[in-house]
């Protein structure tokens, strides 16, 4: 009696996935924590315990959000702010990734480029981009030209040092294989340096554009009339919070959509990352 | 000893080769002249402990390492870099990780410029020579040890090097994987006529594929015995060397050229 019983249990203990090692587990967590803090919010401005002024009821933010989508916001339509916004993002991001990764390239391969550049890259890295934001406004005009050149530094550093310490990483083995084969020079950077360091590339990507998107509302706030990160600075000067709270949302959701999109891209396209 | 293939040209040969580290505390000398002739065709295995020298003695052999005095010589030409002539193969498959078996076995051919069509006609050639027809479309994260190793030696033989250098290439594979890959590069050098210079400390590896036995010491490195292996014939089958009756005193001859440093410890152990 015993032996049977505990034999059945053995048989039919495999059947019954473990709920929390499930794929489900993290996600639904996630969703459950997002609508709490929703309906915390909720419940915090309908039962009117801060000013509206300060945090205005979801339902407030709902209402911006469609005005601003259908009417747009001070004569340009969300998709122009947005559009203008990501063009910005864009341009910066294609020329940092065509300067930063041949440079860091070189760079990583010859100490004595490394020793040319690395000076200027640890100097403006550092720096907080408004202290430096004004000059480029007086050398390249209040146009998209200043703009994408300070989202352009931001998204330069952490890319060419991402593939600095790639192509530092290659081990002497593989070089040498790639040597023994024929390679030259030349071959050597586009067949081996390049494809061994797209794991840090990657990485040095999404640091990029997390930084120069955190760099965007900087970008906006001097002689602009557009963009998203525009639209939340000129909201907050007739503190139209709903507003600030839509735009915010709605900044934050593209750039989840912009990360999730380039992690898709490196699970494409460096599947064996990590594994090698 | 050589056999009517060979027509004895020197395929390598190495004279007078000191390597040594020089750091600002000491002067660390790893090969202290070395003197090494292989006929082409040649199947030689240069046996030793670890930290013997053997690797760096296949660095220089390769052109990764210039010898601080001595010269190398390849078909009677200088040798002094990496060059597709000479392949290699390592102890880890050392596999280009964002290429598949196929691309990585195309890689030498596309260095050499070769056309599309004919990278592909050749390496699917070796790839099946090796075995690995119906996994030529994985990455090296997906194969066995021991696929990544029959990769290994079809990437270095797909650009038709007349030497191919091999470090413990079967090292670090379980038993019988190991046999069927010393099967493999034992059918390749009978067909191909190949030099080829195998690093092990296997005993018994180097008695089954080598045609000239090396034994090396260290501190610093030296050939301690060169001999030729009587029992292996090119035309005799594989299996025919663990059987002959000779087998078991030549190993013996050679553990015990092996042995001098490790003498001590091994009594410990035979008590």
């Amino acid at each position: 009696m015993l032996i049977s019983t505990s034999q059945a249990r053995s048989v039919s203990r495999p059947t019954t996935v473990k709920w929390t090692a499930s794929k489900a587990y993290p996600l639904s967590l996630s969703a459950i924590a997002v609508l709490a803090v929703l309906i915390v919010w909720w419940l915090v401005t309908s039962l009117q315990w801060v000013n509206p002024l300060f945090v205005p009821s979801p339902w407030k933010v709902w209402l911006a959000f469609i005005q601003i989508w259908q009417e747009g916001y001070k004569g340009s339509s969300l998709a122009h702010h947005i559009g203008d916004s990501l063009f910005r993002l864009g341009s910066a991001f294609v020329l940092a990734l065509v300067t930063a990764i041949p440079l860091g390239l070189v760079s990583g391969a010859s100490r004595t480029v490394r020793s040319l550049i690395d000076p200027f890259i640890e100097f403006y890295r550092p720096l907080p981009p408004l202290a430096y934001y004004t000059m480029l406004v007086l050398w390249l005009g209040i146009g998209d030209s200043s703009k994408i050149a300070l989202l352009f530094l931001a998204a330069f550093a952490p890319l060419y040092i991402a593939v600095v310490a790639g192509v530092k990483r290659i081990s002497i083995d593989r070089i040498h294989a790639a040597k023994s084969l024929g390679s030259n020079r030349r071959k050597l950077f586009v067949y081996i340096l390049l494809p061994s360091a797209l794991p840090e590339i990657f990485t040095g990507i999404r640091t990029a554009v997390g930084v120069s998107y955190t760099t965007l509302v900087a970008a906006e706030m001097i002689a602009a009339m557009s963009g998203i990160g525009w639209m939340v600075l000129d909201a907050s000067k007739f503190l139209r919070s709903d507003i600030i709270f839509a735009g915010i949302i709605i900044m934050g959701l593209i750039a989840l959509l912009i990360d999730s999109s380039l992690r898709w891209l490196e699970r494409k396209l460096v599947p064996w990352s990590g594994k090698d | 000893m050589s056999e009517a293939i060979n027509s004895s040209k020197t395929a390598i040969s190495l004279r007078g080769i000191h390597l040594a580290y020089a750091n600002r505390a000491a002067v660390s000398e790893v090969l202290g002249e070395i003197n090494l002739s292989i006929q082409e065709g040649e199947f030689l295995c240069i046996l030793g402990p670890s930290g013997c020298g053997k690797t760096s003695l296949l660095k220089v052999a390769a052109g990764y390492e210039q010898p601080t005095r001595g010269e190398v010589n390849i078909f009677e030409r200088t040798h002094d870099k990496p060059h597709h002539e000479v392949g290699v193969v390592f102890q880890h498959s050392n596999l280009f990780p964002w290429l598949s078996v196929q691309g990585n076995v195309e890689f030498g051919l596309k260095m050499l410029d070769r056309s599309r069509l004919e990278r592909k006609e050749t390496a699917s050639a070796i790839v099946k020579q090796v075995g690995l027809t119906t996994y030529s479309s994985l990455l090296p994260f997906q194969l066995s040890g021991g696929m990544k190793q029959r990769t290994a030696i079809a990437r270095a033989l797909a650009t038709d090097p007349r030497i191919i250098l091999m470090d413990e290439p079967f090292a670090s594979l379980d038993a019988i994987t190991r046999e069927s890959l010393q099967y493999l590069i034992r059918k390749i050098w009978v067909s191909s006529g190949k030099t080829i210079i195998f690093i092990t400390h296997d005993v018994d590896e180097a008695l089954l594929l080598g045609t000239r036995i090396i034994t090396m010491q260290g501190g610093p490195g030296r050939i301690e015995l060169d001999i030729p292996n009587p029992l292996n014939k090119r035309s005799e089958p594989f299996t025919f060397v663990r059987k002959h009756p000779k087998f078991g005193e030549l190993r013996d001859s050679l553990v015990r050229s092996l042995r001098h440093r490790e003498h001590n410890l091994q009594e410990a152990v035979d008590l």
